[in-house]
This record gives C-alpha cells, structure tokens and sequence, in this order.
C-alpha cells in the first residue's frame, strides 16, 4: 500500500504538450479514477506513474519520497490493460509465474495461487488452457496475475471496456471487493463515467491535459467546478444557458427567471454583469400553465422544440430566446405532461440546484450560502 | 396518410445467400422512419435498393406513388449519406455542403441561403470557410449530413450517421438532427444498430433482423411491447430481467415451476394460466423493478437474492442483485444503502412484464 503524489507533472511529445502543470493526491488504499475523454491525456499519466514515461516536468512520489528516477521494473506496480496479454498457457501457471520469479517454493506457490484464484473467483478454471476462457474470464485472469505481484500500487487501463454489460456489472462489484479486501490503492483510468462514478473513492476529471477537477462522485456530479466537467458527466450532460445580471432579477433573453436577492447581490459584488447559469435536466420541472412566482426557483419560458424517448426517460428539448436546454423526465411524469413539440411550456429549477460560471474562464463561481 | 416510400416485397441475394427476404414497409410523407438491426442484417443493402444503387432479385420500390424499379438513381430523388464518409478533401466545409445543388444548377444565392440554413441548426456555421481534411470525426459527420439533407429530394437515407463517435457527441447530433427533420419536414429513412437512434429519433421503427422485419411500431410500442424475447435483450442492452416458468398440469391443475424460489402474485399466476404456451419467459426492464432490504406488497415476481452494488449514472443507480447466477436489475433515483453481498428482495412488477414463449421466442402477452 502506499501514497502518490503527482507534483507538477508537464508531459510533451514533440510540440504536443499531453500533460500541463497536472498535481494530485492520491491517499494510501484509495480507488482513485483518472476520467476523461480519449486524447485527455489520462494514459500518458497512468504510463508516468508506471514509469514507462518520463515527465518533461514535475515530479512523482510514491509515499513521499521521488521515484521520477526510479525504472519501471522497480518501482512495483502492477498494470492490468484494457486487452489482457496472457501467456498461453493454463490459468495456474499464468498466476504462478510472478510467484515463482519472486522465488516461492512449488507448494508456497501452490496455496497461494489457489488464494487469488478463489478472491477474483477462478478457483474453479485453475487447469484449463487461457485460449479456451470467455473474454471476461481471461481479464479475471490478467487481474489475478497483477495480484500475484503483491506490488504496492495497482494501475488499470480500461480494463473493463472490452466486457459485455453483464460481465462488466459482476467484473465492477468483484473488483470493488477485492479492493476493499486488499486494502491496496488503486489508480483506475476510463473514459466511461459510470465506471468511474460507480468505483472510485476520488474522481479526477481531465480535459486536454490538464485536471479539471478532483472530487468524490457526487462532488464532481452535483458541483462541477468547471463548464467542461459539468457537460461532460451525465447523460445528457449539464445545461449552461447565459443570464444578464439585472438589477432587480437574472434575465434570460431579457426575461427575468431569478429574482433571489442573496444570489443577484452576491454575483453584482464580484463584478459580474453576465453570467452562465448551470442545471441538470433531471432538476428542471415542466408545466404546462405559466409559473409567475419566481419564490426559491427559477422560471424559464421557452417552447418545445425535440423531444426524444430514451427507453427509461424523456429528454424535452426547450428553446428560450436565445437559450436552449434540455429537461429529464421519468416515461410517467411524460405521459401525465402529454405536451407535444411546439408547445410552449414553464421551466422551473429549484435555486439550490442551480450553479453559476464565468462566462470567460468557464469556471464555477462561489456564490455565498447553498448555490454553490 | 401520403406514401413517400413504398418497400414491396423486397428479396435480394448476393452470392447465392438470401440478405433480404421479402422485405416490406412502408413511410408516410415527413415521417423519420428508422431501420434498426444488429450489423449484418440487410439494412444497408436495403438502403441501396432503395437509392437504386443496387438491384432486387425481386419486389418493388415506389418513390410518390410511382414505381421506380427501372429508373436510375440520379432520376429517383433521393440523397444517401453512407457510413463512410466521403467528402472532398480538398474542398471547404461551404463547398461540400454546397457540390450537389452547384451539381442541379440551383442559382447562387438559393444555394447561399440553404448552405447557412443547415449549418446553423447542425451548428457548424464556424466551419464553413475550413478545409475539409482539417475537421474532426464529428465535424465531418455534421458536414456529410448536412450535405446530404442540402441536396433536393423527395427521400434522404442515412446509413449508421452517427457510428464512430464518441457518446457525447452522438448525444448532441442527434438532437440536432432530430430539430434538423422537424424543421425540415422531410422524409428519412435512417438506418442504424444503436437502439437508442431508433428509440430517440424515429417516428415509426422498422426492426430488421437477418434480412427479414420482425416488428413495425413506434418506439414507444417497442421498447414496452418487443415482438420477441431477443428484441427485448437487443434494445435494453441485455439488461432485462427473466424469469423462466414451466407450466405442467397435474391432476386437473396447472401448476407454475420455476428453477428459481420465487413468489408470483395472483394476479400473474392468472395471467400465466391463460397463456397458451408451456415455457415461458417473464421479462421486463430495470424501471419496473425493486431491489431494496425488504420489498412488501410484491404485485408481480417476488424472489430475494444477494446485493451486488450498483452503477451510479449522475441522476440514476442501477441497482444489481444476483440469486443462483441470475443477475437482476432495477432502476433507482436515491443511493441504495445496502452492503456488498447483504441479502434483498428483489420484486419484479406484474405493470411492465412481457411474456415470451420460451420455445418460439415470441410474445404471447
């Protein structure tokens, strides 16, 4: 088990800078995921940690102490990727083969191989060839083979993706577990979100090499500190729609839609005269009767332009002047609205689950009391 | 209703292989309509015979009434957008969008005028001056429909417009695309293997499957009422629930078995009586479904099981739990409190339950 800190961490390849100034924490037995799209820059992290890449700039530490130096082979880590490299030979000898190079006796190697086999639960596929495994189970086997290491860090590439949606819920709940039962830290890079929501004790969220943000998952989900971080979590991502700061309300389009003094005030002593107000689609209510009363909420008039069935939701597509957002509504709450494209409707989002950003540094801004 | 498009019959062969088996259908005037299958199963090839491209075995294609089998595809009126993207590198974005109505000697400022139109909605306007060989995978996607939809005709066909693209951007083209058909008013045959193209997009769905159409309906219609049991796996992902009963009679009485311990109310058991089939499936989707510590007032299937964690979607949890290596699904909005392995109930509502026969695959409630 140990602690890693990213400090300052600059990677270039050629005039391609991958990585920028990226620093992070990440605690003794932690599932810590690197999140973002592809070309983010989250592998060639992952790869730096490893030591198969050398920074151009910053350092690594593994418990405090600076292992940028120290050669991959000895800084013992282990690395499961996303298509497992098997030798090709039976389950056994694959878990076995790190135990016999540490130098175990043949019953040593023995127990403890049927040890592992029995936490990732392949105790039962010990002597059949890896040629002949389902894919699931060959990445069972790859992930047993990084435990048989015993190193004191665990970095996995995606190493879910290739799994059909049923072997990846079992793959996800067996990984937690034995996570928990090792006690091991665990650096997890994805590009899925629901991987990294549903694992990890600590999200990082990249985009175009830098750390977006850092946070548990509904820190990351409820209050994204940037405009990247809240469109790119959730399906469909956050809403962003730019509101005037008034005098007397927040205007959208010229409508006003807010008139919560605390916020207006706040938001007019940091010098704002524009802003980008954020919400998610789940948090928006839609009424068919004009709301007036702007009392704890934000009304938003608009007319429906898509709507699009999901299976298990609605996605409503509403356009205002000059704004346009997206509502979530369960297949029930939709058929009990019955209201069609074209239809001109009444949006309104609970103030506390309204967020504010700078329109030019897309940053969230800190709005005193629950707003923020 | 007008028909834009009459399907009739349609059989195609290629190297001796049936790839379309009497296909028919049909797609009224400004209706989206949305061919859905896994990879493989004819929508292509359909596309192209309907596009003129290539040529049925047997059957008919009409185009406004009138049947084109012997017209050429420059004569037919439709505008197709392949799966592979093929604009002109060496053009702009503006050029591009622009080639087919420079192509029908429409005057400049119509084209002008048609050019910024659909760039606007599809919102690459900031485009229109960049080479074409310096756009990303969705740019050039956003660019190969809007030149298509630019095009003058009576039927844009689209095949798999959306594949290759990451979830994010998919999610935002497709709404743009959706506004795009609504404003527009066009008719659109749209072929693709992503049921949420079909679910989100289609006035009505076609689903094909090895050549041959297994169920016409709205989406609505088919994602609650699937004709089959591997309609149903296709469109959720695999994440349905089932359950397989046996019905066997037994001194005058039919009495309900199941491998799984399971608890069926009343109101099912009478459902089951009345099905005439003897292996049944019961499916339904995770929304209809309740994982929790206890579950009273079961209405429907009522087993208990262990918890397996959940996925966590931002605004969702897909809640898992598993009983003699049967995986079963629900769908909750607040975070599950439950330990890894604890033992649940899992309750199954008799609202969204379909019932297959287990032999046929097919629905028969």
């Amino acid at each position: 088990m140990v602690s890693v800190r990213i400090d300052n961490v600059s990677k270039s390849f050629g005039s391609v800078q991958a990585l920028r100034n990226v620093s992070l924490e990440i605690s003794n037995g932690e599932f810590f995921a690197i999140l973002g799209p592809s070309g983010c820059g989250k592998t060639t992290l992952l790869r730096i940690i490893a030591g198969l890449e050398k920074p151009t700039k910053g350092r690594v530490l593994f418990d405090e102490i600076d292992v940028t130096d120290v050669p991959a082979e000895i800084r013992d880590v282990s690395m499961v990727f996303q298509f497992y490299a098997l030798y090709p030979t039976t389950v056994f000898n694959n878990i076995a083969l790190p135990l016999r190079s540490r130098g175990l006796s043949p019953s040593e190697t023995r127990e403890r191989v049927v040890e592992i086999a029995k936490l990732v639960g392949i105790e039962s596929i010990l002597n059949a060839h890896v040629d002949r495994l389902s894919v699931a189970d060959k990445q069972k086997v790859a992930l047993a083979r990084a435990i048989a290491k015993e190193p004191q860090l665990y970095l996995l590439d995606e190493p879910l993706t290739i799994l059909d949606p049923v072997s990846r819920v079992i793959m996800r709940a067996e990984l937690k577990r034995i996570q928990k039962e090792l006690k091991q830290t665990i650096i997890y890079v994805t590009h899925d979100q629901i991987e990294a929501l549903t694992l990890a004790d600590k999200i990082a969220v990249m985009n175009f090499g830098v750390v977006e943000q850092v946070g548990t998952s509904s820190e990351v989900y409820d209050h994204p500190e940037s405009v990247f971080v809240g469109w790119f979590l959730g399906e469909p991502g956050m809403n962003f729609v730019e509101a005037s700061v008034e005098q007397d309300s927040l205007r959208i389009g010229g409508k006003p839609v807010l008139s919560e003094r605390r916020i207006l005030e706040d938001l007019k002593s940091k010098g704002y005269g524009n802003v980008l107000t954020g919400f998610r689609a789940e948090h928006v209510k839609i009424s068919k009767a004009p709301i007036t009363k702007l009392d704890s909420v934000a009304v938003i008039e608009g007319v429906v332009r898509v709507i699009e069935f999901m299976g298990t939701y609605y996605v409503v597509d509403v356009e205002s002047d000059s704004a346009e957002f997206k509502v979530k509504i369960d297949p029930r709450s939709f058929s009990n609205l019955s209201i069609r494209e074209g239809e001109r409707v009444w949006c309104s989002v609970p103030l506390d689950k309204i967020l504010f950003f700078d329109p030019n540094s897309s940053k969230r801004i800190d709005i005193g009391g629950d707003s923020g | 209703m007008e028909k834009a498009l009459i399907v009739s019959e349609i059989v195609k062969k290629i190297r001796g292989k049936e790839v379309l088996k009497n296909v028919s259908f049909e797609v009224e005037k400004g209706q989206l309509l949305v061919l859905l299958g896994p990879p493989g199963s004819g929508k292509t090839t359909l596309l192209k015979i309907i596009a003129g491209l290539e040529k049925q075995d047997s059957g008919s294609i009409y185009i406004n009434g009138v049947r084109v089998d012997e017209t050429p595809p420059y004569e037919r009126k439709v505008s197709m957008v392949f799966e592979t993207l093929a604009l002109y590198s060496h053009m702009t974005v503006y050029e591009n969008i622009a080639s087919p109505m420079v192509a029908e000697k429409k005057p400049k400022d119509f084209i002008d005028k048609r050019v910024r139109e659909i760039a606007g909605i599809l919102r690459i306007e900031h485009l229109l001056d960049r080479r074409a060989d310096k756009l990303s995978g969705g740019e050039r996607q956003r660019v190969a429909v809007a030149r298509a939809l630019a095009k003058e005709a009576e039927i844009y066909l689209l095949d798999e417009p959306f594949s290759n693209l990451d979830a994010k951007i998919r999610y935002a083209l497709r709404t743009e695309f959706k506004k795009l058909k609504t404003i527009l008013g066009k008719t659109l045959v749209l072929a693709t293997s992503d049921p949420l193209d079909a679910l989100a997009l289609g006035d009505a769905v076609v689903f094909i499957e090895k050549g041959e159409v297994v169920q016409r309906s709205t989406p609505v219609e088919l994602y609650y009422k699937p004709s089959r049991l591997d309609i149903a796996r296709y469109l959720t992902g695999k994440i349905l629930n089932e359950v397989i009963v046996k019905k066997k009679a037994e001194g005058g009485k039919t009495v309900i078995m199941s491998e799984l311990d399971i608890a069926i109310s009343e109101s099912v058991l009478r459902d089951l009586q009345e099905i005439p089939a003897e292996n049944i499936v019961l499916a339904s989707h995770p929304d209809t479904a309740i994982i929790e510590k206890s579950v009273e007032n079961c209405d429907g299937l009522k087993l208990k099981g262990r918890f397996l964690g959940y996925e966590y979607r931002g605004s969702e949890f897909l809640v898992f739990a598993e009983y003699k290596n049967h995986l079963f699904k629900a769908l909750k909005y607040e975070k599950p409190l439950i330990d890894f392995n604890e033992p649940v109930e899992v309750c199954i509502s008799r609202e969204g339950l379909n019932f297959y026969n287990l032999d046929t695959g097919a629905l028969v409630r």
